[in-house]
Parts: C-alpha cells; structure tokens; sequence
C-alpha cells in the first residue's frame, strides 16, 4: 500500500467501534454506568521558516477514554494504543482502578441516551489527507512574494478525526470531522513581524498566497516602531488577537468553574452582569472547524447563549453539573469538567466594518496578535497579555505610528462588560498558545491599562 | 497491592524499532532513528473536600524519523505492527526522494555520535502504582486539615496529584541503543479566598519521585504557608509607591527568570527562526558566545538535566547524545547555548543534549531540562541588609514575556517591604516589569542555597508541553523599578 494511501485510510484503520461495543457490553455487567468515548485522530504538519522546509510529521493516534460508575463511586481510565490493547486485560485494568475509590462526589449520567444524531454537513473534508496538496499549498505560500518581508515562518497543520460514543444508557454514534489551520509569520526585521492565520475546512492555493498578502501589506512602509505610552487606553483587537482572549473567557464560562467557585462569574447566573455583548457557541454550525455533534455524555449540541441582553444566561453544563444546579444539559461534557466548544462573539453595538470601527474609536492602539495571557487573580479575573507581531497607534481614526512591546492589563469580564463595539463576527481562530476556537470581528474595548518593560 | 496490568506491548514496540535502524532496504535516506515512547499516568484531583476525578492513562507507540540531506520526516505509529512501521518508513523514504531538489530545503550533514548502548532507571523507593490508595488517603487528609486552617473565608480548595512513569527506548542507524525508565510526580495545589476581596493562590511542587515525594506534613506545611501569605495579602499587604527599589526576588521568581528570560532565548532552534511562527525568537544570536555580556558578575545561569531528583532530570536526549551540565551564562557573559544534533548540524555546531519529545507522536526539540542560577555566598538576612530599602517579593502571581524574551513582567504574591536593612510589612501585589539586560546587569548578589520548581514548558506545533524544573537562590536586583498592580 502506498503511504499517502495508507494515511487516507486512517479513519478506518481500527476497528475501535467494535472494540468500544464489546467494552461497553462487558462491563455493563458489573458496573451501574459505563460511558465509552474512543477517536482515532489524523494530523499532518508541515513546518517552514526562513522560506525553507524544516520538518514534516505524520501520526495517526487512536484512543479511549471509559468511565465506569457502581454507586457512588466512579473511576476514569484513558488509553492509548487501541489495536495493541486486549479486551481482558483492559476489562481487568479498570477493575483494579475502581476497586481504589472508596466513595467520592456524585456523578449524575444521563436518563437515557441518543442513537441516532444528525450529521452536520460541511464539517469533513478528506483533502487534510493529500499529501501533495498539502505541498502545493507550502509551495504557493514560500513563492508568494512577500514584498520587504525578509523571512517566512509558519506551520500548515491538517487533520482530521472520527469520534465514537458508546454507553450503557443507550447513547451511541459515531462523526467525523477535518479542518486546517495554517499560519503564516513574517519578519521584516527582528522588531517588525505580522502574522496571517486560517482555521477552515477547506483551503486552497490562493488562501495560502493571500496570507502572505496579508502579512505582506501589514508591514508594507512600516519601520521605526515606537514604545506604548504606560496609559488607560482604547484598544483595537484583530480577530486573532482578541481570539486568545476568548478562549480565557470560555473557562469562566464553564459550570465546573462556576460551581467550584473560581469563576469570576460565579454567583451571577440569570443576573444583570452589565454586558454589552453577545457570547455563544454554536456546535452545529454547517462548514465549521469547530463543529461537534455529540458531547462526552453522548447528548447532541445546540446552540448555547451565554451571555445576551446584560444577563449571564447559561454556562456550559454536563448532565452532572446541570441536575445541580437544577437544569438540563446542554451538550458540553467533559465528564468532570464542561467546556465550550468555541466561542462566538459580537458586541451590542456593531461597527459595519473595520474603518468605521476605528473612526468610532478614535485614539487608542491596535493590536494584532497576542500571548502570553496570564491571570494575576484568578477569581477576581485580572490579567495581563502580551503583544506579539506589529501595532499601531490609532490617532483620528487611523492607523498610524507601528507599535511594539505594549503589555495589557486588563480584567476578564472587560471583554463583555467594557467593550466599546465591534464588526461581525467573520474570522475562526486559534491562536498558537490557547485551546479553544472561536468566531469573532474586531473589537474595541475601553480602559484598557497599557505598559512596557522596556 | 500493585494494581497495575501490562495494558501494553512494549517488546514488541522494542522490537520493531530495532528492525527499522537498517534503512528497511531504502537508499534514499541517510539516517533513521526510532523511538518507543511509553507513559503511564495517575491523576487525582480533589475538590472542595470531594474527590471529584480519579483517571488512569496509558499511552505508547513509536516515532520513527529519517533523515537525509536536510530533509527531516517523522511519521509516528501506535500499533507495535512491523508491517506498519515499515510501511511508514518506506513513504518517509519516498517522500524524501519527492523532496530532494525542490529548492526549499537547506542541504547539511548530521555531525557523528559515540555509538552507546545504555540504560537507566530512576527508582522509586516508594513505587507509586503500588501506592495509589495510599496517595489518595493522603491528599483527602490534607483536605480536611486545610479546610479549617485559614482566618479567610477559603471559597475553593483544588489539589491535584500527578504521576507519570515515562519509558522510552531510542535506537538509531549511528548503533547508539538507549533505555530510560523515569517517574514524575507534581503536586498542585489552587486555592481561592475571601475577605471583602478575592485572593487567589497556587502551590506546585514535583520531582522525578514516586510516593516517597507525598510526605503529608511537607506537603501541609507548603499549603499553610500559602494560605497565610493568601491572608497577609487582602488583610494587611498595602500597595507600593512607582519607584525604583533594592528587589529581593525569592526562588521561585529566579526559577521563572532563568527558564524564560535565559533558558528559552538560548535555544538554538529560536536563534535560528525555526520556532518563529509557534514559540517565538530570540534576543541571542550565535556570535554573542563568548562575548557578549548580558548579566552583571553574579549571574551564573546553568541548564543542568542530570541535576538528581529534579523533575526535569533526564540523563540522554531524544537524539541519544548524553547530556551534562550547560553554563549559558558564566558571571554575565553568554557561554554555552541549548542545541540537539539536528539543529546544531543546520549550522556546523555539535548538539549538546537538548532534544526531547512529550511523546512518541512528537518530534524532539530543543528544550531545557532543570534550568536555574546559581548560588552565591550570602544568607538571606544578609542579601536584606544589604538591600537596605527595598522590596523583598518572595514568589509570583502572574508573568509574562515578549517574543524575543526580553519585556518582561513578573507580579508578585507575597511580598515585604525591605526597611533600614530588616523585613517590614506586607506589600501588595508588586509589579517588576523590565527587560531581560536591566534585570540580569543590576542582580549584584545571591543566597547560598537554590531551591527548584516544577514546571511545564511548552514549545513546537501541536504545543508539545515537557516537564522541566526552574529555580535558583534568592537573588538581589539593585536599583529598579516597581509599582503596584
């Protein structure tokens, strides 16, 4: 078999839903609930810098995550290496690991369970598997002319994944899915850099050349940056930039958080917050690289509205946390700890493009890209981020002087409390350093607290 | 009781790898090496007094990587199947052979390695999957004693234990065998409080340990110790005046220092734009070793894997090169920078012991392994006479860095005024932000005993996140600037 044949099969390499069917029937004979979630996952990267291939790597990992539960106690087991794995001795393994648990906090599963879910069109797409497509697109980014960029970094990553479900209380499916995230970082000296990103199913040639475009025309006539001012100020963020933000505010928003009490929402459900924004996700999005059909308890997705009209409306439950806290899921398991799929983000007031964005906002400085985001209070929701690639200075409504270095210190709930307005949402991102997708325009907060160590 | 089952196939991983370091018949590729990558993990967490999560995980599989002429693949596999490495190493070797004159491929030669044939284990005295019950028993007592010890009201009580025995077996076509058997355990702690102001807190500990490392009154005493810095904070800390202030900075702040102001900018791979687009550049380039200074006389920076006990420990790379202490930086004058084969080939270097992978699907990088400055000659109480009029900030909140490691900006959690030369009251959340050649020029002096911390480093695409130890002594920084959050 040739092996770019070979990777095209590697959904089907296993045959983990026998496998997890056979788990399931054996140990729902001596256990109350048993909740299988097994995923066979394709990924190739291609890594380049200073224009030049530095690494291509291949892997096609399958796993399964069990729970198992007999009255009030409950253990989790997670296991890699499917195909190397026998049934008794996997069987015997979770034995071993649920006879340790004496007793512990209560874990509600689900009444009954889902065996049919829908598909949700436009979310596979088996080109993340051709190899030479995967090339062509490298080729198209390294021969794109990039103008005064001296060098070209960045990382084509394409993959794709089928997850499974099975469990004692019937729910059982199986979905695939595939997405691409390219990103591209230019330098035209060791200051001034810009970076174009894309999370899609689908990409193609000119995609690739347009981010080098993007990069390119961002740091066109750009030279001499100067250091932020320590000032409160308006900020400007680009999708991506404010991007590693929401994936920061998407575990505030989980129930496990809010109920543990480290949550700077904790306390507020169905309060006024006093937020101008909309937060949601919707994992049945058609064509989405964030999609999901089923969550890890096997209860199908919908569309969460988290925060809408000021309120604090829902958080983002398992079955466990949500009989708690007297709701119903809605299709965000983790077993133990729920999360958002992604996140989707527009503020009440909505610029109709990025130049009226800025003409509205009038002084303050733009930020394209960001790292580092680390809380200094964690319950209180303070943190600072850190500046990565060109800014700029927004005087009168304009882009003008580039800026480096700026640090921002901010709270949290800014994001949803203080922002000033934004576009509509247009762009999916996930930045390099944060794990959770989302969906948004560019946004402009207010008061924000801008430093340099420099 | 061990309650451990071999899940796995590690023989039969081992011996696939070793049938693959013969080119499997391919003349396109120049080098192969194979590793088998085996992680058995515990975590416990425990949550307001409820063991809320109690997983076991087992991962293992095979990376394999060719090499030849500047073209580097890496393919990974997690079935032992030697039908299916071989298939893999093959279209490795044919897409080698697609590559070779494409024109974006920089041609080098890897430089030679001793051939080694070794193994080494860590011991646990007390093996852990032996012990899991008893560690559980152990983190849901230290519960209970904390619940009732703070003067605040404590909102959240989050402990966490994790252990992972990591084994690998590295084989290459250069007849270097290597085997390791490692055990790694954290301890983490996160607590939230009260007292008409949130405060929150985090307590982690590690070493490459196994159950040994659970002493429950160490443990105790580290989280009661948090718990009354927690207090100190909201009941009495007050803010501090922007000024420029003597800054004592305790180990824990010297540990995050050298690993990312000192460790991550003299990674090789960064000085060559290699991690430009994932985990950033740096402000070091080749031709400032052995010249250029960036530290004042008391700066001794050293990169030390083999250093025992420590939870980044590792004694051979991913390339299966022995490792041995690196001085990056000797009394202010870069010496020594990180590096693997692979990179340091690109640029006629020799790699000096820095490639490591999180696990059989990843490449090996350049990374740190227990990074720290090192000791000087004073006690504690002399480095605060000598500061006179400072800041004494014993550990961090919240830090962050530039792309090129050089802005800077560590938060700090329990602090104290520093007055006529003794310690005085408690400040508030001080703030050193500065860059990396204004902190290292002004450290004038340093306590004679280093302290290590875990820690969990992250670089490469998928983020490949590696444990690693940072620290050092208490170092006195004269003259700089600090305000309050």
């Amino acid at each position: 078999m040739e092996f770019d044949e070979l990777l095209r099969s590697a959904l089907g390499w296993r045959d983990l839903d026998e496998f997890i069917q056979k788990l399931v029937s054996r140990l729902s004979k001596e256990f109350d609930t048993v909740i299988v979630n097994g995923e066979i996952l394709y990924s190739t990267r291609i890594r380049f810098s200073n224009y030049r291939h530095d690494l291509t790597k291949h892997m096609v990992e399958d796993s399964i995550d069990v729970m198992v539960k007999k009255g009030k106690s409950y253990t989790t087991v997670s296991l890699d290496s499917v195909s190397t794995l026998d049934l008794d001795s996997v069987v015997d393994f979770i034995r071993k690991s649920f006879r340790l648990i004496d007793r512990q906090e209560e874990y509600i599963p689900p009444e009954a369970g889902f065996e049919t879910y829908d598909i949700i069109p436009g979310v596979y797409n088996d080109s993340v598997f051709d190899q030479d497509f995967l090339y062509r697109l490298l080729e198209a980014i390294l021969s794109t002319d990039a103008g005064g960029v001296e060098r070209l970094s960045g990382i084509i990553s394409a993959e794709a994944g089928r997850r499974l479900m099975a469990s004692s209380y019937g729910a059982s499916g199986e979905y695939k899915y595939s997405r691409f995230n390219i990103r591209v970082r230019g330098f035209k000296d060791s200051e001034l850099t810009a970076t174009s990103s894309i999370l899609s199913t689908r990409v193609d040639e000119e995609d690739a050349e347009s981010m080098v475009g993007e990069v390119s025309s961002r740091l066109e006539g750009v030279d001499k940056p100067v250091l932020p001012e320590r000032r409160r100020t308006r900020v400007v963020f680009t999708p991506d930039a404010f991007s590693n933000l929401l994936s920061y505010l998407s575990s505030m928003l989980s129930a496990y958080n809010y109920y543990t009490g480290i949550s700077v929402f904790s306390g507020q459900l169905g309060e006024d917050i006093g937020a101008r924004a909309l937060v949601y996700d919707d994992p049945r999005m058609e064509n989405s690289p964030a999609s999901i059909t089923f969550d890890e308890e096997g209860v199908p997705t919908r569309k969460t509205v988290y925060i809408e009209g000021g309120v604090l409306r829902d958080l983002a439950f398992n079955n466990t946390l949500a009989r708690r806290m007297g709701r119903e899921s809605n299709g965000h398991a983790g077993l133990i700890i729920p999360h958002m799929h992604h996140v989707v983000y527009r503020c009440d007031d909505v610029a109709r493009d990025e130049e009226e964005l800025l003409k509205t906002v009038g002084e303050g400085i733009y930020i394209t890209n960001l790292w580092y985001t680390r809380y200094s209070n964690l319950r209180e929701g303070s943190l600072s981020t850190m500046q990565r690639d060109v800014g700029f200075l927004i005087e009168d409504g304009e882009l003008t002087k580039p800026v480096i270095g700026a640090r921002l210190s901010l709270n949290i709930k800014d994001l949803v409390v203080n922002p000033i307005l934004s576009t509509e949402p247009t762009k999916w991102s996930l930045p390099w350093d944060v794990d959770t997708p989302s969906y948004t325009g560019y946004v402009a907060l207010e008061g924000v607290v801008v430093t340099t160590g420099f | 009781m061990s309650t451990d089952v071999e899940v796995g196939r590690w023989e039969d991983y081992v011996d696939t790898a070793s049938s693959l370091t013969g080119f499997g018949g391919s003349q396109d590729i120049s080098y192969v090496d194979a590793r088998v990558h085996e992680k058995r993990s515990v975590t416990i967490v425990v949550n307001n007094g409820q063991l809320v999560a109690f997983n076991r995980s087992y991962e293992a599989g095979l990376g394999i990587r060719v090499f030849s002429r500047g073209i580097t693949l890496y393919g990974s596999v997690s079935t032992p199947s030697k039908s299916m490495a071989e298939y893999v190493l093959d279209g490795l070797a044919k897409r080698i052979s697609n590559l070779r004159g494409w024109g974006r491929v920089d041609e080098y030669t890897l430089h030679d390695v001793p051939s080694e044939d070794v193994e080494y284990v860590v011991k646990e005295e007390k093996p852990f999957l032996d012990n899991i019950d008893d560690s559980i028993s152990i983190l849901t007592d230290l519960d209970k004693a904390l619940r009732d010890v703070a003067s605040i009201e404590l909102l959240s009580r989050h402990i966490v234990i994790n252990y992972t025995l990591e084994r690998k077996f590295f084989t290459s076509s250069d007849q270097v065998v290597v085997s390791s058997t490692i055990p790694r355990i954290t301890f983490f702690a996160h607590f939230t409080g009260k007292d008409g102001e949130f405060v929150s807190k985090n307590v982690l500990l590690g070493a490459s340990q196994g159950a040994e490392f659970l002493d429950y009154d160490y443990l105790l005493s580290q989280c009661r110790e948090r718990i009354e810095a927690m207090e100190r904070v909201v009941k009495e800390a007050k803010p501090i005046p922007i000024d420029k202030y003597n800054v004592i900075v305790g180990p824990e702040i010297a540990g995050i220092i050298a690993h990312e102001a000192v460790g991550h900018p003299f990674e090789l791979d960064r000085i060559l734009g290699m991690e430009g687009a994932q985990a950033g550049e740096s402000y070091v380039s080749i031709s400032d070793v052995e010249v250029r200074r960036i530290g004042s006389e008391a700066v001794t920076v050293v990169d030390d894997p083999t250093y025992p006990g420590a939870y980044g420990y590792y004694l051979y790379d991913d390339d299966g090169m022995r490792v041995s202490a690196r001085v990056m930086i000797r009394e202010g004058v870069v010496k020594t920078l990180l590096s693997n084969r692979f990179v340091a080939s690109r640029i006629g270097m020799r790699g000096n012991g820095s490639s490591r992978a999180s696990s059989y699907h990843d490449e090996p990088l350049v990374r740190m392994g227990v990074t720290y400055f090192q000791e000087g000659e004073y006690s504690v109480d002399e480095l605060v006479e000598e500061a006179g009029r400072g800041i004494f900030i014993k550990d961090y909140t919240e830090w962050n860095i530039d792309d090129r490691r050089i802005n800077q900006r560590y938060t700090g959690f329990e602090a104290y005024l520093i007055q006529n030369g003794r310690l005085g009251p408690p400040v508030k959340y001080p703030v050193l932000e500065s860059t990396t050649w204004e902190l290292l020029s002004r450290v004038s002096a340093a306590s004679s005993e280093i302290e290590l911390f875990p820690g969990f480093c992250g670089k490469g695409d998928p983020m490949q996140v590696l444990p690693v130890s940072l620290g050092g002594p208490h170092l006195l920084i004269n003259n700089i600037l600090v305000g309050s959050r």
